[in-house]
């Protein structure tokens, strides 16, 4: 898989791209606007992420020129503004993506990989297995290690959205806006409340837990500790 | 400097309403003296013209009584001695011919009036015409009348004595005019001052206001008049000002706290990892915590920043069609496990279907906050109730809690930005959940109002526009203010 960033904050940059390149991406980056389209036009990657503020060219414009060119390449805006620019609603539309900043590289990271994911129309999985964790998608069972384990329906979209990302830490953010459709966090820690109920029933009388707490950042389904 | 001051003061107002004022004055002195001037001329020619017709019937009635030689006597007796420069009297025959004459020694210069003499001969009304000799100064005006058949009388008199009042009419007047001309400054300028000083008044304190004195105000004399009004609102725009001034540096002050807090734990973390040469779990730890603090500043600054939005009412509503009903639901699914925690009782009444026109996303917020408030704030075993209610054109939610209550001096200021109840500082939160609330709900045009029992618990009822008439509110808002 090959990115491109654009991205003039060399900071910022070197952050993602070592993330990115842990992950298994192949990242290139342009700290300019002029040498980012030009990368753009001349080479062929799955995806991109590009600041909306850069010097010489800026991000939208960038896109614009790669849309006017019909080159469909998933992109995803990194804005240091609050009020997303109505163009930008009208690029989400499009199957791209944006992000504000400061972001979480966790966050960026999920993003990337869903974009690419409905780009390449990669066929929906029917059965997520992690360790001995199986969930049957279409059935909705849970099983671990073979035994039942019975959930209520927020429950199970919750440890769905884990076992999607599994590997992955997701933030309290990202699971608010994916398992309960809220762009927000509650001030009270209801998510911390649901993942102690679901771990209850996923980890309770297991010797390995599956669910960890990554302080700071969120949560992450894993098999190993 | 003297020029430098007159300079400045050709740009004042007062001068040029003084310059107006005595220019308007002298102007209307012109006129009014130009009119008398123009209507004592005409009445003292008319009295001249009326004198001279009447010596011409007393001659028409000497002429009857004594014939030529009675008429020759009287000519004589009226221009005898210092008369004789005054007036003259010459009688004429037809063709021109001079009969007699009075003493002309005065008089160089007359013609033979032939022309006019056969006009007048004959003819009923005697006639008038005004002459300048060459050897005199002033003027005279003489007149042609018929004493009898083929007789003409010709009657001059001086207008010496005319002349002298009007010249002394006009000369009166050009003191006049230079006096009015000098003292209508000195008035003007007076009177334009006087009714400036208001506005002097004005000026002086948002100079002084400007400078930074806020709590400056004009003093309003209570007149009534254009400048009492200008002072009121002058003195109402200053309030406005000085309130907005205040819960500005009230907001920053609170929002530099709640900055620093963290800021200052972050900061101190950092300082100690790096001092101290931890483990690497202490690092990690240490980034962990960071991490957090910095989710819990964006959030602030991220909700401040809605705020305003919402209250300027520069956030773009992404009005819906939207089902409260299961909003409300929604909510409740996400809090109850936060309530089994604490077993508080949630119950719910919620109508079947209940519409409105809103922004899913905010109003998802305005009720999390809400119930998330009233979790937080009821004590173990406590209950929270919550009720929708849609009742002619408007909906109502209820979020009732059997928690600490406010009392009644801090239930007016629960809505402010980061402010917190002296019971409440124990608890987690950033002051900002109500602000939130309302400045969304009134955005959508609606309010949020609070009643409580300190010790009791509290109801905040939310009041916002059914769908169907989603404009209700907003025109209920522009007639109320």
């Amino acid at each position: 898989m090959r990115l491109l960033l654009i991205e003039d904050d060399l900071m910022i940059a070197s952050f993602v791209s070592k993330g990115l390149k842990e992950a298994g991406f192949v990242v290139e980056h342009a700290s300019d606007g002029k040498t980012g389209l030009h990368l753009a036009l001349s080479s062929c990657y799955d995806a991109a992420v590009i600041d909306i503020m850069l010097p010489g060219l800026d991000g939208l414009a960038i896109i614009d020129e790669l849309r006017q060119r019909r080159i469909k390449l998933p992109v995803i805006i990194l804005s240091a503004k609050r009020s997303i620019d109505e163009r930008v609603d009208g690029l989400e539309a499009g199957g791209d993506d944006y992000l504000t900043k400061p972001f979480s590289f966790s966050e960026l990271l999920a993003r990337i990989q869903a974009l690419i994911r409905r780009a390449s129309d990669t066929p929906e999985p029917t059965r997520i297995t992690v360790g001995e964790l199986a969930i049957d998608l279409r059935t909705r069972a849970v099983t671990r290690a073979g035994k039942k384990i019975a959930l209520q329906p927020r429950e199970f979209l919750l440890l769905e959205y884990l076992a999607r990302n599994a590997g992955r830490v997701v933030s309290k953010t990202m699971i608010m806006e994916h398992v309960w459709d809220y762009n927000f966090d509650p001030q009270t820690n209801v998510v911390e409340s649901r993942i102690c109920r679901l771990r209850d029933k996923v980890d309770k009388g297991f010797d390995t837990p599956l669910i960890h707490t990554v302080r700071g950042m969120g949560y992450v389904l894993k098999d190993t500790p | 400097m003297f020029l430098k001051t007159l300079r400045s003061l050709r740009h004042t107002l007062a001068l040029r309403l003084t310059l107006w004022y005595a220019g308007i004055f002298a102007a209307s002195s012109i006129l009014a003296f130009t009119l008398v001037y123009a209507s004592v001329v005409a009445v003292v020619q008319e009295r001249t013209d009326a004198d001279l017709e009447e010596d011409i019937e007393e001659f028409v009635s000497f002429m009857q009584l004594g014939g030529l030689e009675r008429v020759k006597t009287e000519m004589a007796k009226e221009t005898q001695g210092e008369e004789a420069s005054h007036d003259f009297i010459r009688l004429w025959a037809p063709g021109g011919r001079e009969i007699f004459a009075t003493d002309l020694s005065s008089w160089r210069g007359l013609d033979n009036p032939r022309d006019v003499l056969a006009k007048v001969n004959g003819a009923d009304e005697p006639l008038l015409a005004t002459l300048a000799l060459p050897g005199r100064a002033d003027k005279v005006r003489i007149i042609y009348g018929t004493i009898a058949p083929g007789l003409v009388l010709e009657f001059g008199e001086s207008l010496e004595e005319d002349e002298e009042l009007i010249a002394a009419l006009l000369r009166g007047f050009l003191i006049a005019l230079v006096a009015v001309t000098l003292l209508g400054g000195p008035i003007g300028w007076f009177m334009a001052r006087r009714a400036l000083r208001g506005v002097q008044e004005v000026t002086r304190t948002a100079t002084e206001i400007a400078d930074g004195a806020l709590d400056r105000r004009v003093e309003v004399r209570s007149q009534g008049d254009e400048l009492d009004t200008l002072a009121r609102t002058f003195n109402t725009m200053v309030d406005r000002i000085q309130a907005l001034v205040i819960g500005m540096r009230e907001m920053t002050d609170n929002l530099a706290h709640d900055l620093r807090s963290p800021l200052g734990r972050m900061r101190a973390s950092a300082e100690l990892s790096l001092t101290s040469g931890g483990s690497k779990a202490e690092a990690e730890a240490m980034a962990a915590a960071t991490t957090e603090e910095c989710d819990r500043l964006l959030e602030i600054i991220n909700t401040t920043l809605d705020i305003a939005e919402a209250e300027s009412g520069a956030a773009k509503l992404k009005l819906t069609d939207i089902d409260l009903v299961e909003l409300v639901h929604d909510a409740l699914e996400l809090f109850q496990p936060i309530a089994e925690d604490k077993q508080i009782t949630i119950t719910a009444d919620l109508p079947d279907h209940c519409r409105s026109h809103g922004d899913r996303q905010r109003l998802q917020r305005v009720v999390a906050n809400l119930l998330d408030n009233g979790l937080k704030y009821t004590p173990t075993g406590g209950r929270v109730t919550i009720k929708l209610v849609a009742e002619g054109e408007r909906v109502t939610l209820s979020i009732e809690d059997t928690g600490i209550g406010i009392s009644s001096h801090e239930s007016a200021r629960i809505f402010e930005r980061f402010y917190r109840c002296d019971r409440s500082r124990s608890k987690q939160g950033n002051g900002l959940g109500l602000s939130l609330a309302l400045a969304f709900v009134r955005a959508h045009g609606g309010d949020i109002t609070v009643n409580s029992t300190p010790g009791q618990g509290s109801t905040f009822t939310v009041v916002l526009a059914q769908s169907r008439h989603g404009r209700y509110f907003q025109q209920d808002r522009s007639t109320g203010g």
